[in-house]
């Protein structure tokens, strides 16, 4: 008998073994790995790896995951993670190839601010024409589809699904960028300040109000709703929250800063794109300035920045192509 | 599949071993203190039938140093983020039978890791700032729940004895990081503002999600020297969910925020093997090898999964055990790292001190 319980316990014991092994071999499902040397590496590219041009004034991704970029001088292209696919005025439609941003509208298509008006390409690559021959500088379409305009020297343009409709205030015929906040309110960055559209009425905002510059060339508003605010000769750079008016030092030894783009990746930080001091990282915590003397930049001048989907960040130059990044694991 | 395969070709070894090994049955005396004060060398690997240990052990790691992702040996003190961590542990088992051992334990950890500090400094013609940053991780915190059976070769040990263990780690602890206690603090100087900002991530203990334990051990005695084997895995039940925390400083307050993040713990295997030397009946002298690595998993990364990279680490084990009383024992190792791979290489001393009783027995 004390040999049969034995056996019974030695068995039990078994068969508890066997069904913790089989219960941690469950449950596991294959992913497509990345491989951790791969993180917190820079990659330069320029026309000898294939990209149409070298000055890269914008960069960004459509909702299939592709990735445009935007040249002065060589239209855009299309990166589908495998090839690229040029668009120029000898090939397509487009108006000019001198392109300063690119942005996707609601239907799927793609909307191009060249120096001679605005293309726009169809996802049945179908070409259509606007406001020929305006200089464009900034395009965005807004949460509720509007879409809005800005130029070189004619104020902005919104379009409301009835046409566009022109916006001309002579204080600010210059509109650099344009953005929406998290309350659906939309601004402006003109060379006088920033306005603001609340879906009412416009209202303004300059140096006195608290902007260290009032030519604004960068606006972003991050996943904690704050705007960034980026200028051509501040001091600092700027942020709108709940709380008011917020400066940041980007400690890179000067009186001034020249902020071309502004943005945010995964992690969190914000990047600013600048005239001459490279790039700026800001954790939150302090700002860490990366020039190309760090073997990471081929140049101090980054126009734009933009992420694919994989996270990683493309940063354009303005004479040497993009350098990706992708972000550090910690 | 191929782990199950491993696990029945063990249980098959060990039955057909049973035959072979019964000629080693003696008939035990079940006298208490004989089998409280039984040498390293006579006793099985498991506990015998109604005997109650309890052990509590402390381990005390000096972080000085730490192994790259090609293996060498990176001097952590050279960059001032040297660190050390303590480690208790608290053990029950029981023996259901002279065969089959029930256990269940715990841990706390608390351990800091300081980085280098980081400072940035702007001058410009009308103004001068200087802020460094502090950044310290700790980790602190009860461990999960370890409950496991070990079944030993059905048979009265002589001089051979295997055993097979299957366990798990009830995900019991708080294991995702508290809010960091972040601090700042300011100085304008007719030059320059300065600012010193502390960063103080509070992370906790425990996987988060159930782990699975197989381990085997095996043990041959001649004379007076003893040779043990073990070897142990570890395997996650599944995949885990967790935060991490980051933060802004705006105006010199901090606000937080949290991210969360999926994971699958890495595999870990261990191999120990130990010769032992019996020097009287109640002082035993041992040196053990221990090699542990971990394979697979991943972590989550900004949207990403990334590999986790694979670690590994030997370390040299000198160590003894002293029965001190007939139901005290006292155990101390120091741990010398000699080789590794993306680990930290820490000096350690592990001490144990183990309690046991016979409450059933007269």
């Amino acid at each position: 008998m004390t040999k049969l319980k034995f056996l019974i316990n030695f068995s039990a014991g078994v068969f508890i073994l066997l069904f913790l092994l089989f219960c941690a071999s469950c449950e596991r499902n294959d992913y497509e790995l990345l491989d951790p040397e791969s993180a917190g590496v820079w990659t330069h590219f320029d026309t000898n790896d294939g990209l149409p041009g070298n000055t890269v004034t914008d960069i960004g991704r459509d909702s299939k995951d592709n990735l445009w970029i935007a040249f002065a001088g060589q239209g855009i292209a299309r990166y589908n993670y495998d090839t690229w696919t040029s668009y120029r005025t000898t090939n397509s439609l487009l108006l000019s190839n001198i392109v300063s941003c690119i942005a996707e509208n609601k239907d799927g298509s793609i909307i191009i601010g060249t120096a001679l008006g605005l293309s726009v390409l169809s996802e049945t690559n179908t070409w259509d024409s606007y406001l020929d021959p305006l200089i464009i500088t900034s395009v965005k379409v807004a949460s509720n589809g509007n879409i809005w305009i800005g130029t070189a020297d004619q104020g902005f343009f919104v379009n409301r699904g009835s046409g566009y409709e022109k916006v001309y205030n002579d204080l600010y015929k210059t509109v650099n960028v344009i953005e929406e906040d998290a309350s659906g309110n939309v601004w402006l960055g003109t060379n006088n300040g920033l306005i603001k559209w609340d879906g009412k009425s416009y209202s303004y905002l300059g140096m006195l109000n608290g902007l260290p510059n009032n030519r604004v060339s960068s606006l972003l508003r991050d996943r904690q709703n704050r705007l960034w605010i980026g200028t051509r000769g501040g001091k600092t750079v700027s942020w709108i929250d709940n709380r008011g008016i917020h400066q940041l030092q980007l400690f890179n030894n000067k009186d001034t800063c020249l902020v071309n783009d502004i943005f945010q990746d995964r992690s969190g930080s914000i990047w600013f794109a600048t005239s001459s001091d490279g790039l700026v990282k800001y954790d939150g915590i302090i700002p860490l300035t990366i020039k190309a003397a760090t073997g990471k930049l081929p140049e101090n001048t980054i126009l734009s920045i933009g992420e694919d989907k994989y996270g990683n960040l493309w940063f354009g130059l303005a004479t040497k192509g993009v350098v990706r990044y992708t972000l550090p694991i910690e | 599949m191929k782990n199950v395969s491993a696990l029945l070709l063990i249980i098959l070894l060990s039955l057909s071993l049973s035959y072979d090994a019964a000629g080693q049955k003696v008939t035990p005396e079940r006298d208490k203190y004989v089998l409280l004060t039984m040498p390293y060398n006579q006793r099985p690997l498991n506990l015998y039938r109604g005997q109650v240990q309890a052990n509590a052990g402390y381990k005390f790691a000096v972080r000085a140093q730490s192994f790259n992702a090609d293996g060498d040996l990176v001097y952590l003190k050279n960059y001032g983020t040297g660190s050390v961590y303590h480690y208790y542990f608290v053990n029950l088992r029981y023996g259901l039978t002279s065969f089959i051992e029930l256990g269940a334990e715990t841990n706390f950890l608390r351990r800091g890791i300081r980085e280098a500090s980081v400072t940035v400094v702007s001058t410009t013609l009308t103004s001068a700032e200087r802020i460094t940053v502090n950044k310290l991780t700790e980790s602190r915190g009860m461990g999960d729940i370890f409950l496991y059976t070990a079944l030993r070769l059905p048979v009265q040990y002589k001089w051979f004895d295997i055993d097979i263990t299957g366990g798990i780690f009830l995900p019991t602890s708080g294991y995702e990081p508290e809010i960091p206690s972040n601090t700042i603090t300011s100085a304008s100087l007719a030059s320059e503002n300065t600012s010193t900002i502390n960063l103080h991530y509070n992370n906790t203990n425990g996987y988060g999600v159930p782990v699975y334990l197989l381990a085997t051990a095996s043990k041959i005695s001649y004379k007076d020297f003893t040779v043990e084997a073990e070897w142990t895995m570890r395997t996650p039940g599944k995949e885990g969910q967790n935060i991490r925390w980051e933060e802004t400083l705006a105006e010199k307050s901090f606000s937080y925020y949290n991210q969360l993040y999926s994971y699958l713990l890495s595999d870990i295997y261990t191999f120990d093997f130990s010769l032992h030397y019996q020097a009287t009946g109640w002082f035993n002298l041992s040196l053990n090898g221990s090699f542990f690595r971990t394979k697979g998993g991943w972590t989550e990364y900004w949207g990403n999964k990334y590999r986790n990279p694979e670690k590994k680490l030997i370390n040299l084990e000198p160590g003894f055990e002293l029965q001190i009383s007939p139901g005290l024992k006292i155990c101390q190792l120091a741990g010398f790292p000699l080789s590794g791979k993306n680990n930290d290489a820490p000096f350690y001393m592990f001490t144990t001190l183990s309690y046991s009783i016979f409450p059933f027995m007269r």
